[in-house]
């Protein structure tokens, strides 16, 4: 009888254990909502994750082994691509929009400044296949993959069988993905008590909540939705947002609500990066909007910030930067795998 | 415990006990399966293979045909009796296997109808990245948009006037009102197997080769032509 207690024990016990790490893989803050990804779909292990984070700092995935995703998506800005209003990819060719910061995707219904892509797992194919980006077909990569004894390897540790397919790689880049979880800024502190805003903090947290909280909701900082924000339509590219997937009228000019977490890694803002400082931005709030049959309820009414009170938001803002994210090592450049030490 | 001349007979007989038994159950679990042809004028199509085509007083020449189908289903007199087990199957013109869709081993009875979808059902469109015929390896899935593409018709002809006289056929969507997803119900004589043809030259006689040879993202007029499939697969004769 104790011998059966014993052994049905350690099963749960193995049980038990195994799903903690599963969900542990992917950090779920208990202040979050639930996750829009089925991670049982596609369940986490350190194995499939390293795969992933290899694959989404290799070149290879490139047609002139130049470009990785992280060329646009760097780590040190919170896989966001700063200094360039437009991202540029292979042969220096400038793309259309700006290359967007890469965190809590595991909450993410759509994907793209227009939301193009409706799973993590699909994304990757869009850069990969751009001939402004990476210009490579997903048969070649695979081809490569399978060529590479190293990833041959990975992906026998990753899913038992060494032959790479685009099923796999795409799964692992997904699961790399999804463990970039941002969520310990001052404000996610504040918000489990182990932290107290300043007062100017605290100023700004109400002006954030007054005036941008309808589509920057937290703790996400994004609604997930689509809006216009009354940006004017910059004419050399033409970028009508949600209109382009969509093809409906009522969807012109809508692009999805970044979140306001990292602000600080991730300049320039706005889909075509036309903003280099937050005070840009601010002042576009509060005199720039340009109004047109689409432009969202939630600015209908002008947005009032005296000089201070914009001192006061942007102090909140700054809470929202994760700076233990940014210098994770886990999410960086994989040394050991990509550039083992030569003996 | 057995006697050495026992033991002996056995050793014998147990390999041709053996050879005959298997010989037995080859014979009842011969593959029965539902072979595709793409075809012109009734006779299996030949890429690259340059095709007259009397409705549209022009030749053809086709370079790449793939379509996806799924969830096909076997019917004798209206009832369901089986189904293939795989559920989504790329058929490509230039990989005779892939046109060869195996039917349960052991799977007895008779059908006189097949059913199944042109394209994949939106769930699975939205569900995350699938292997096997749905990898996008394949290239069948849209990498700038979401979506599977249900069919790649890509070919020449004189008649055509894009760059290189080449029309290209991308035709997806699962989303309505442009939903590209059809059923199709193809009647077969009453069997274990069948061959189902698809005529490649009764869809293109359909399509006005002069003004409509682009379709490369889902809208009306990918439905358009969707609506004019079910009707070029029918029994191989």
């Amino acid at each position: 009888m104790r011998r059966k207690t014993f052994i049905l024990g350690t099963i749960a016990w193995c049980c038990l254990a195994f799903y903690s790490k599963q969900q542990t893989m992917v950090a779920l803050p208990a202040h979050f909502p639930p996750t829009v990804y089925d991670l049982d779909r596609n369940p986490p292990t350190p194995e499939k994750i390293e795969l992933g984070r290899a694959l989404f700092y290799d070149t290879i995935l490139s047609k002139d082994s130049t470009i990785s995703c992280a060329s646009c998506h760097n780590p040190y800005n919170a896989f966001a691509h700063t200094d360039h209003d437009l991202s540029h990819g292979i042969d220096d060719l400038i793309g259309t929009r700006n290359a967007p910061a890469l965190f809590n995707l595991a909450w993410q219904q759509t994907f793209m400044w227009d939301g193009a892509i409706v799973h993590l797992d699909m994304q990757a194919l869009a850069p990969i296949t751009n001939t402004r980006e990476m210009n490579l077909s997903m048969q070649a990569v695979i081809d490569r993959l399978n060529a590479s004894q190293l990833y041959q390897k990975l992906f026998y540790e990753a899913f038992r069988d060494s032959l790479a397919t685009g099923e796999h790689a795409l799964k692992a880049l997904a699961q790399f993905q999804l463990t970039l979880v941002s969520a310990n800024s001052k404000y996610d502190r504040v918000s489990n008590s182990l932290e107290t805003f300043s007062d100017q903090e605290s100023a700004g947290y109400a002006l954030y909540q007054k005036n941008c909280s309808s589509c920057h909701v937290e703790p996400l900082f994004s609604s997930g939705g689509f809006a216009n924000n009354g940006l004017p339509v910059d004419t050399s590219l033409n970028d009508y947002g949600k209109w382009k997937v969509s093809g409906l009228s009522e969807d012109s000019l809508l692009f999805k609500v970044p979140t306001l977490r990292n602000l600080s890694y991730t300049y320039p803002y706005m889909h075509d990066g036309r903003f280099n400082k937050l005070n840009q931005v601010l002042n576009h709030y509060t005199r720039g909007i340009q109004n047109s049959k689409t432009l969202s309820n939630a600015l209908q009414k002008p947005i009032l910030l005296s000089s201070n009170e914009k001192t006061d938001l942007l102090s909140f803002l700054l809470t929202l930067n994760d700076r233990e994210f940014v210098f994770n090592p886990k999410h960086q450049f994989p040394k050991k795998i990509l550039l083992p030490a030569k003996d | 415990m057995f006697q050495h001349s026992t033991l002996l007979a056995l050793r014998l007989c147990l390999p041709a006990l053996v050879a005959f038994t298997s010989l037995n159950l080859c014979a009842q679990q011969k593959q029965n399966e539902i072979r595709f042809h793409f075809t012109v004028d009734n006779a299996v199509l030949e890429l690259e293979k340059s095709y007259y085509l009397p409705a549209i007083k022009d030749s053809i020449r086709l370079e790449k045909i793939a379509l996806y189908l799924s969830h096909l289903r076997l019917y004798k007199g209206n009832k369901l009796v089986g189904s293939a087990e795989k559920e989504f199957v790329l058929l490509n013109a230039e990989n005779a296997t892939s046109q060869q869709i195996p039917l349960p081993k052991g799977m007895v009875k008779k059908f006189d109808e097949v059913r199944f979808y042109f394209g994949i059902d939106s769930t699975t469109q939205v569900e995350g990245v699938s292997g096997g015929d749905l990898d996008p390896v394949h290239g069948m899935y849209w990498t700038w948009q979401s979506g599977y593409i249900h069919a790649k018709i890509e070919g020449v002809s004189p008649t055509c006037p894009a760059r290189k006289n080449r029309f290209l056929f991308h035709i997806g969507g699962y989303q309505a009102p442009n939903s590209t997803v059809k059923e199709i119900r193809v009647k077969v004589p009453k069997s274990q197997s069948a061959e189902i043809s698809i005529a490649i030259d009764q869809l293109l006689s359909q399509v006005d080769l002069r003004t409509n040879y682009v379709v490369m993202s889902p809208g009306p007029k990918a439905v358009t032509i969707a609506l004019l499939l079910p009707a070029i697969f029918s029994p191989a004769p």
